[in-house]
């Protein structure tokens, strides 16, 4: 008995040596803030940091590599917590949740094949992409759902996640365990960034609008009553919806599915219901603003387009000033408008929105007589958003045969040409480049070329054997010295100051690995009809070419917002492809200042400006219907007008009312809340 | 009977007399249809082919301004192949005149030679007048039609604007036909017509001459019912330019006594154009050359402000009272000299009834004599 003690009592003792002997000799420092860090956060590794676990997360943290408020899932009091033990401050981010992307469950979508096997998504969709016939249709069969490390998830009675708001860290575990990337994470700024991908499930009408309404969404919300919630999913892409609501050319009605059996949904009146009830209200719908980020953006044009990318520059964080040189804000909304269309106290109360929102308003400033690029790059702006508008706006403003200069060496060859004919201008620069314009393109560049410029440029995006002048004409050119250029297009340009010094060519035939062609420029003729949307940066040190630098000056390069879903293909003066730009309506002058908005911020956060990869545009292929099966016939709610006599005696008189709540409801409830290819099949009334 | 007379539109079930329009039946029951040719109170002619619209059964889209409504029949007003036929019109259309407004989308190198050759042509010199205020305008912005599917025509016609008043630009008319048809059947002056055939097609008046060789009489219902730039006032030439809509103030003409409501266009205290207002007895519209066109006088420099009496070959400015003394005087002494019967009095319709009744009354009861007469007369 006592030998046995003693026996397993000295073992016990001599392990217990060696160890503390172990634990000596082996000793590993272990920071204590890391371990404290660690304690604080949640510990549920999922991983929505990015790093390996929470530990992983709180070495990154403690040795600074990653922010305190990296923890996602944590939330604000985790980050106080961290940041405390760090005796740091915290930078305070956007919150971010987990949307599911598919409406129609297992029940509802068609099927190709009954599954009936292993119970995970992973596992189901090894068999030709699961059992739906829609490519990003959900599963249903919950690995999100076991996957998430805070329960926010589960299972609704359609087989589809339901994310309990409460409860959901936005850490992103959802979204990497889906195989089909149907489960996605959303955020104010995610969803203004967001442009509708083939990936992805899209209504017809979503797809159609050039501002990317989420529109089968509001109308849902408008069915259920909920109307200031569908103000604010459409203030999510539009900030101008009681104009919108009005004077819209509503693309989104023409492919509505209900077009096939009897009339589209009344998607715009029921945009202007929803918005009048915030404006009579008096209480706007309050739109969220990310944590502000100390950048200032300068947005030139206080027209549709500028306002639009200045209110969400400023719904990102950023700091944005909308320059327009009228005395007031609103462009061709206010000039190009009958008033018994859009009345002016609707078109102040939304432009005034974008001022509540936080964006400041300058009138009165002329770019190229108040301030120019150049001067507000050196205020320190961190970009200057150029939205001039078309050519007819800029003939309205001027009287003719004046050239105008706005941007930095930039001029518009219609301009020129008229002028120059006129005798009122002389050639323009010394390095002159020549973009599109047909046979007056080859007379300003003749012109150029007399009057001894020395090197003169003409840029075409077609081939040579396609240009629109023959083999003779173009060999005179050449011989006359003009330097042409075929599959080209201009893609950048850069300057300092308000000097344009270089452009940057790129070959179309090899788009994306052509060595990019530098020229020496000072001046940029174009033959669009639009001054061309434009971000100029300041040109960090180390660029494609080295600009001298002079005491005092900024250089600078441009970057091009991506093209909108109206574009057949990527388009603009400085896009490859034709320079038509969607700006006819107001709600593409919309979807391009959210566009522009979206570049800037992918710009400063590091990102590619390009836009999202499979984005829809006019000539993607989409999955979609041709014929619908049987649905009820509803007709269409008549938009109320004003009575004849009330009419005739007021010609500002709108000429259409706004529904009334039940006309809305009605109206509403004839949406058939499409999916790529799922819809609601109705069957007996609608009402 | 009524049970036959009964057709879909939209799905919706609607009841028709015989004889009207699938446009009558959609338009009275708030199904709309866009139109651009169609003027209201004329016959239509199915120009211009916008307000087709899909029939079940039927080969081609049907021009509902001008097809009957039949029993039985169902039509589609939105359905794709509608808008597809109506955007490919608006875009032949676009594509016939030179219309040099924000819906033109030449490509990159057809846009400047395209304004140059636009703005080059006699009375361009801005963008087209009509802007902002343009059915074919309003429809592609619309229906996103594209400018730059169909080459732009050649221009076949000159501008005429040799006439008083009215500009005749050729190069932006889409023969419609909403003038004639305005000209003809709702003021029926029968001074213009379709001329030539086929792509030479062209609105003519008197064998081809210009306006002012013609019988047209200037009243400018044309100018009402064009739906684009190619009929402008001269004055709207020198108005140019995207402003704030000009205040439309509504009143009642004052050059005779019928009493046709118009709206006079006021810009900066200024009227600056006259329309008739639609949809309004008695004139329904119509006016005629001096409700519409004359009313530069009323910021005339050479207006009288103040009495004026002429001293050897000038006048010399006076005040009211020495003014009417000196009339009343003059007035007496005739009288005196030479009867009542030698004076005379022609009055305004310019003012008002009353002022008129006043002005008999002293014709007659002051003066004695019946020598009085009015100007609408002449």
């Amino acid at each position: 008995m006592l030998e046995a003690l003693l026996a397993i009592g000295g073992l016990g003792l001599v392990a217990g040596l060696g160890l503390a002997v172990a634990s000596r000799v082996f000793y590993v420092y272990v920071d204590p803030k890391i371990v404290a860090v660690e304690e604080a956060l949640p510990g549920a590794n999922c991983g929505g940091c990015g790093y390996p676990g929470c530990s992983g997360a709180a070495g990154a943290i403690v040795r600074g590599a990653a922010e305190p408020n990296v923890c996602v899932a944590g939330g604000s009091s985790v980050h106080t917590a961290i940041a405390g033990l760090l005796g740091v401050e915290i930078k305070e981010r956007e919150p971010e949740i987990a949307r599911p992307g598919c409406t129609y469950g297992l029940d509802s979508a068609d099927l190709k094949y009954e599954y009936d096997g292993f119970r995970g998504c992973g596992g189901a969709v090894l068999l030709d992409g699961g059992a739906k016939v829609c490519p990003v249709g959900c599963l249903g069969l919950g690995t999100c759902v076991r996957a998430c490390p805070f329960g926010a998830l589960s299972m609704g009675p359609d087989n589809l996640p339901v994310v309990d708001e409460e409860l959901c860290t936005g850490c992103g575990t959802c979204e990497r365990v889906c195989p089909k990337h149907i489960i996605t994470l959303s955020s104010s700024t995610r969803r203004a960034l967001r442009e509708y991908t083939t990936d992805q499930c899209s209504a017809p009408c979503q797809r159609a609008c050039p501002a990317g309404i989420n529109v089968p969404e509001y109308i849902r919300c408008i069915g259920e009553g909920d109307y200031r919630e569908a103000v604010r999913i459409i203030k999510e892409t539009n900030p101008f919806p009681s104009v919108c609501g009005r004077i819209c050319v509503h693309p989104c009605e023409y492919e509505c599915r209900r077009n096939l059996v009897d009339q589209g949904v009344a998607i715009n009146p029921l945009k202007r219901f929803a918005s009048d009830r915030e404006r009579l209200s008096g209480e706007r719908v309050p739109a969220y603003r990310a944590p502000e980020t100390g950048r200032r953006i300068a947005v030139i044009g206080g027209g549709a387009e500028g306002l639009t990318a200045s209110y969400f520059l400023n719904r990102m964080g950023h700091e944005s000033v909308v320059y327009e040189g009228s005395s007031r804000m609103g462009g061709l909304l206010r000039y190009g408008l009958p008033r018994n269309r859009l009345p002016s106290d609707v078109l102040d109360w939304d432009i005034e929105g974008v001022r509540e929102a936080g964006v400041a308003f300058e009138t009165g400033q002329r770019l190229g007589r108040d301030m120019t690029v150049g001067s507000l790059l050196e205020e320190g702006y961190d970009a200057v958003l150029v939205a001039l508008g078309g050519w007819d706006t800029q003939m309205s403003q001027r009287t003719p045969g004046e050239v105008l200069k706005p941007l930095p060496g930039v001029y518009l060859l219609l301009d020129f040409l008229l002028a120059f004919r006129e005798g009122k201008q002389r050639v323009l620069g010394k390095r002159v480049v020549i973009l599109g314009g047909g046979s007056a393109a080859l007379e300003a560049a003749r012109i150029h070329i007399r009057e001894d410029a020395r090197e003169v440029h003409m840029v075409f995006r077609v081939p040579r054997s396609r240009a629109p002048f023959s083999e003779e004409v173009l060999e005179d050119a050449e011989e006359q010295g003009i330097q042409l250029h075929f599959e080209t297009a201009v893609t950048r340009m850069m300057g300092r100051d308000d000097e344009l010094t270089h452009l940057e060519l790129t070959r179309l035939d090899a788009l994306h690995d052509a060595p990019r062609e530098i020229l020496a420029a000072d001046t940029f003729l174009t033959g669009s009809g639009r001054f061309p949307e434009l971000v100029y940066v300041p040109q960090a040190g180390g660029g494609d070419v080295e600009i001298e630098s002079r005491r005092g000056t900024v250089s600078w390069e441009t970057l091009v917002p991506y093209a909108g879903p109206c574009a057949t293909e990527a388009t603009g003066v400085f896009r490859p492809g034709e320079a038509n730009a969607d700006y006819r309506a107001v709600v593409e002058a919309m979807g391009s200042g959210r566009r522009a908005s979206a570049t800037i911020q992918r710009y400063l956060s590091g990102e590619s400006v390009e836009g999202p990869e499979h984005m829809i545009r006019a000539n993607t292929r989409v999955l979609s219907l041709a014929e619908l099966e049987p649905v009820s016939m509803a007709p269409r709610e008549p938009v109320p007008v004003p009575p004849e006599e009330e009419l005739r005696a007021d010609p500002f008189l709108e000429v259409e009312s706004t529904y009334d709540e039940d006309q809305a409801r009605r109206e509403a409830k004839r949406c058939l809340q499409c999916g790529l290819i799922c819809y609601r099949r109705t069957e007996g009334p609608v009402h | 009977m009524e049970t036959e007379n009964t057709m879909t539109i939209n799905g919706i079930e609607v009841g028709f007399t015989p004889g009207e329009t699938i446009l009558e039946v959609a338009r009275r029951n708030d199904i709309h249809i866009p139109t651009l040719c169609y003027l209201k109170g004329a016959s239509p002619t199915g120009a211009c082919r916008v307000c087709v619209v899909e029939v079940k059964g039927a080969r081609n889209l049907v021009a509902s301004c001008a097809a009957p409504a039949a029993p039985g029949m169902e039509v589609l007003t939105e359905s794709p192949k509608v808008v597809r036929g109506r955007r490919l019109n608006i875009e032949l259309l676009l594509a016939s005149g030179q219309h040099n407004c924000l819906v033109k989308e030449a490509g990159l190198d057809d846009w400047t030679d395209f304004q140059l050759e636009a703005l080059e042509s006699e009375g361009h010199k801005d963008i087209c007048p009509a802007y902002g205020d343009c059915r074919l305008q309003d429809l592609a912005i619309l229906y996103r039609a594209r400018s730059d599917r169909f080459p732009t025509a050649e221009v076949r016609y000159p501008v005429e604007n040799i006439n008083p008043l009215i500009v005749r630009d050729f190069s932006r008319c889409i023969l419609c036909g909403r003038c004639v048809q305005a000209c003809n059947e709702i003021q029926v002056n029968n001074a213009i017509s379709f001329g030539y055939r086929g792509k030479e097609s062209k609105i003519v008046a008197k064998g081809d001459q210009p306006l002012k060789e013609s019988d047209c009489v200037f009243c400018g219902e044309c100018v009402q019912a064009c739906p684009v730039g190619a009929l402008v006032p001269l004055s709207d030439l020198e108005q140019c330019g995207l402003r704030e809509e000009a205040e439309k103030i509504r009143t009642t003409c004052s050059y005779c006594g019928v009493g046709c409501q118009i709206f006079l266009h006021v810009r900066d205290g200024r009227v600056i154009k006259a329309t008739g207002v639609e949809d309004v007895g008695p004139n329904y519209g119509s006016l005629c050359v001096k409700g519409r066109f004359g009313n530069d006088f009323i910021h005339d420099e050479g207006r009288l402000t103040k009495p004026l009496i002429r001293e050897g070959d000038g006048f010399r400015e006076a005040g009211w009272d020495e003014a009417l003394d000196l009339v009343a005087g003059k007035l007496g002494a005739l009288r005196q000299e030479s009867g009542a019967d030698a004076l005379g009095v022609l009055s305004s319709a310019r003012i008002t009834n009353e002022e008129n009744y006043l002005a008999q009354k002293f014709t007659r009861a002051v003066l004695g004599t019946n020598s009085v007469d009015h100007c609408a007369r002449l």
